[in-house]
């Protein structure tokens, strides 16, 4: 009888290659795959129904699952049983010596790269982002870091503790700003890089990952599974399906040369890896290095002057708490939420075939989502060309010319919903919804023109279709949307008038008054180049702040506006509303007016950003 | 490992030279692993390849956990695994015999009398056992990981491999006739 062993070693004998036929065969295959799966979105959105695009990785399943039914208890017991064994002296590395080495040096230089996935979506969307920077720390001076988006420097951050600042240099467009540290973000700072999370997995029960190479050295991994070893004592662990920290040192020199963290929040698709290399350990760097050189035809984007952080805002005033008061915290809610909507999912306009399955997209950042919503767009008719059309398909399907104020509103908001169903501007389905609802909404403003909550809804209409521009990049000059400085400065125009007559009367005005006007603002200035108009706005906002509880801005940006207006210059900047987080797929929202709503779920998450507390944010 | 993760990092970010990268590295192990669970070397062939066009379709999303080469192996031993039970619920084609066919696009690393025996003894182990002995010669996945990737419990890993590997003993040793 031939012993086990013998038969594993002729099973591990028992290996097959591919003939240089095959091989060049299944390559040719696999590179078409490639072009299909990885060629620019401009170039395939809309046409991407390909086997590539609508292909699911077979493993990715099982894996999920198991990974789920492992379950961070059982990696925990592992973790602990292998760490007891690895101190009892199997190790080839004598962990102490990392951990003293590390803790030794005060100064280090790394690269840092952050992948986010939202993982892929009901809606065929999977949005992401993709960083790389390189990062000087220094446990004196405070951290610099250049950011870099193409392979070409994005921008520079100085997180500087002893002056207390936060200064950025964006270089496209280029512009700088400067801000105070609060304190969280020092304390983020601290925490926050690879010689801590080195020492805490060191402190740890940490599991060893064994020998393996990386770029021909011989490296050792440790890992650990167990996320509450990186919060400070007194905070909550975060609720995660999945948490790894690992890192490798070079054998030879037992300094670390990579790390990463990869962090799943429970219940979500998302994920986020942060991956640390090219490690200088303990490399000089000098105070100068630290020092931001702001160049000087950079442009201030905002909060230089009085230095408020944007997060750290409570209701500092009775004016705040009144304006507190006033929106209860929610002070996006619709005007016309207590409508009930009517359906429009049988709602058939233009010809337009909505069963169609729409492509899968993979857009990362923010320029891909713009690019790939110029790609749709251009597809589209123009809304004048199909206007009248519309009109007669609405008539004849649901009578719109009966209908009153309020109903036409209610049918605008459910056409915006179905816009949205359809997956917004990155879509070749949802448009004449889209269209529709600025029809519908029109004839409401029309019928109602003194209302300013149903002009809201035509201008909602307007921009959920629109954007601003065509995406900017470095090479291109942006193409002004027409129906910015043209129909939506006229409306926002209007209802800025009708409050100042309310006001004359008494009227104290609201939170969506002060949105309307910082919508006007910036039409004015950013799409009319009227600055003088913009000064005159802002003037009045800062005079009315008192009263209407939007301290918070007149502190800031108000003064900063009219200071630019009236040297008549252009102002970046704005009004930042927030959801509880700012994940790329935000960026759908983007290139409109401030006000934009967009649908009901993603509205009622918004809130200005030096709210956010008051939704524990 | 390191070095499929620096390759994969490449790629997600559009380097096919590192995706091609990825597949010299890999694609003899799988075709192993394809060709000794389906025992034919046409269906290995479009089984790797089939993995592989998944790979690229999802590597923008695709997050490593353990080793690249365990979790391909897995992702091939499932789509065997389908094409298996399609075999049987046709009940049209039994596991193709080895044979030394000029035209076989696979060709066996090292040729003796041995590993000819063992290739035919391995093709009449039953499919579950197979999987496991495969997955743990040529993927090197731990039993652990298999229990884990496959979905089924620790012991019962084990005791495939173990009658799996007592039944090729008995075959090579022609104990047992069939």
């Amino acid at each position: 009888m031939r012993p086990q062993k013998e038969i594993e070693t002729l099973l591990s004998r028992l290996q097959y290659r591919g003939t240089p036929q095959l091989r060049r065969r299944m390559q040719s295959h696999i590179a078409v795959a490639w072009r299909q799966g990885r060629s620019h979105i401009m170039n395939e959105t809309g046409k991407r129904t390909s086997r590539a695009g609508t292909a699911r990785f077979a493993g990715s399943r099982i894996m999920r699952n198991s990974m789920a039914r492992f379950g961070v208890a059982a990696a925990l017991l592992v973790a602990v049983l292998l760490g007891l064994h690895i101190f009892t002296g199997t190790s080839h590395v004598a962990w102490a010596n990392v951990l003293a080495k590390v803790s030794a040096f005060d100064t280090y230089i790394f690269r840092s790269r952050v992948v986010e996935t939202s993982g892929p979506r009901p809606d065929g969307f999977d949005f992401g982002s993709d960083s790389v920077s390189t990062v000087y720390y220094s446990e004196q001076y405070g951290r610099f870091s250049e950011d870099y988006r193409n392979d070409k420097l994005f921008a520079r951050f100085y997180t500087l503790p002893d002056t207390n600042e936060l200064v950025v240099i964006c270089y496209s467009p280029n512009v700088y700003d400067r801000r105070e540290l609060t304190a969280s973000q020092i304390d983020e700072m601290r925490r926050n890089h690879p010689k801590r999370i080195v020492t805490k997995i060191l402190e740890a029960d940490y599991v060893e990952l064994g020998e393996d190479r990386l770029e021909g050295k011989r490296v050792r991994g440790v890992e650990l599974r167990d996320p509450s070893v990186m919060v400070d004592e007194g905070k909550e662990t975060p609720s995660v399906d999945e948490f790894r920290a690992r890192f490798w040192i070079d054998v030879e020199t037992e300094l670390p040369v990579w790390v990463e963290v990869e962090i799943a929040p429970a219940g979500s698709p998302k994920r986020q890896t942060v991956v640390w290399d090219q490690f200088q350990w303990g490399v000089p760097l000098a105070a100068s290095l630290f020092e931001p050189n702001i160049p000087a035809d950079f442009e201030s984007i905002g909060s230089e002057r009085t230095g408020r952080a944007y997060s750290d805002s409570t209701p500092r005033n009775e004016a705040e708490e009144a304006f507190l008061d006033n929106t209860q915290a929610e002070p996006y809610l619709s005007d016309f939420d207590h409508l009930t909507l009517p359906d429009v999912s049988g709602v058939t306009l233009l010809g337009v075939d909505t069963s169609v399955p729409q492509a899968e997209l993979r857009l990362r950042d923010h320029e891909e989502v713009w690019q790939a919503q110029d790609a749709f767009r251009a597809k589209w008719p123009r809304y004048d060309d199909v206007r009248d059309q519309l009109a007669q398909e609405l008539q004849a399907q649901l009578g719109i010319g009966q209908m009153t104020v309020e109903q036409l509103v209610g049918l605008g908001l459910a056409l915006r919903e179905r816009f949205w169903e359809l997956r917004g501007c990155l879509s070749d389905t949802s448009y004449p919804y889209g269209y529709a609802a600025r029809l519908v909404t029109a004839k409401a403003h029309e019928l109602a023109p003194d209302d300013p909550a149903v002009t809201d809804q035509y201008v909602e209409s307007i921009i959920t279709c629109e954007a601003t521009a065509t995406f900017e990049n470095q090479t291109s000059e942006r193409t002004i949307n027409p129906v910015y400085p043209g129909l939506l400065t006229q409306l926002r125009a209007a209802q800025f008038e009708q409050l100042k007559d309310k006001v004359k009367n008494g009227y104290v005005p609201t939170w969506k008054d002060f949105v309307r006007a910082i919508d006007l603002i910036t039409l004015f200035d950013s799409y009319c180049e009227d600055q003088a108009a913009a000064l005159e706005v802002t003037r009045w906002l800062i005079t009315r702040a008192p009263i209407a509880g939007w301290t918070y801005y007149s502190d800031t940006s108000l003064p900063e506006r009219e200071e630019a207006y009236a040297a008549g210059d252009g102002y970046r900047g704005g009004l930042f509303m927030h959801g509880p987080d700012a994940f790329p797929e935000e960026f759908r929202y983007a290139r409109r007016l401030f006000s934009l709503q967009g649908p009901r779920e993603h509205a009622q998450k918004l809130t200005p950003r030096h709210l956010r507390h008051l939704k524990g944010w | 490992m390191l070095e499929d993760r620096i390759l994969l990092w490449k790629a997600k970010r559009g380097d096919q030279s590192a995706f091609d990268a990825l597949y010299e590295r890999h694609v003899d192990t799988l075709l192993t692993v394809g060709r000794n669970l389906l025992g034919s070397a046409e269906e290995a062939e479009e089984v790797v390849q089939d993995v592989f066009t998944s790979f690229v379709a999802s590597l923008a999303s695709f997050q490593l956990r353990g080793s690249l080469k365990g979790f391909l192996a897995i992702c091939v031993a499932n789509r065997a695994r389908d094409r298996l039970r399609k075999r049987s619920r046709l009940a049209a084609a039994s596991f193709e015999a080895p044979r030394d066919d000029v035209s076989e696009p696979l060709e066996l690393v090292i040729r003796d009398e041995q590993i000819s025996r063992l290739q035919q003894a391995l093709a009449e182990l039953p499919p579950e056992q197979r999987e496991v002995i495969v997955l743990k010669m040529h993927a090197g996945l731990s039993f652990q990981a298999l229990a884990r990737e496959l979905g089924i419990a620790l012991g019962t890993v084990q005791n495939r491999y173990r009658y799996g590997i007592d039944r090729l003993r008995s075959l090579l040793n022609g104990e047992v006739s069939e």
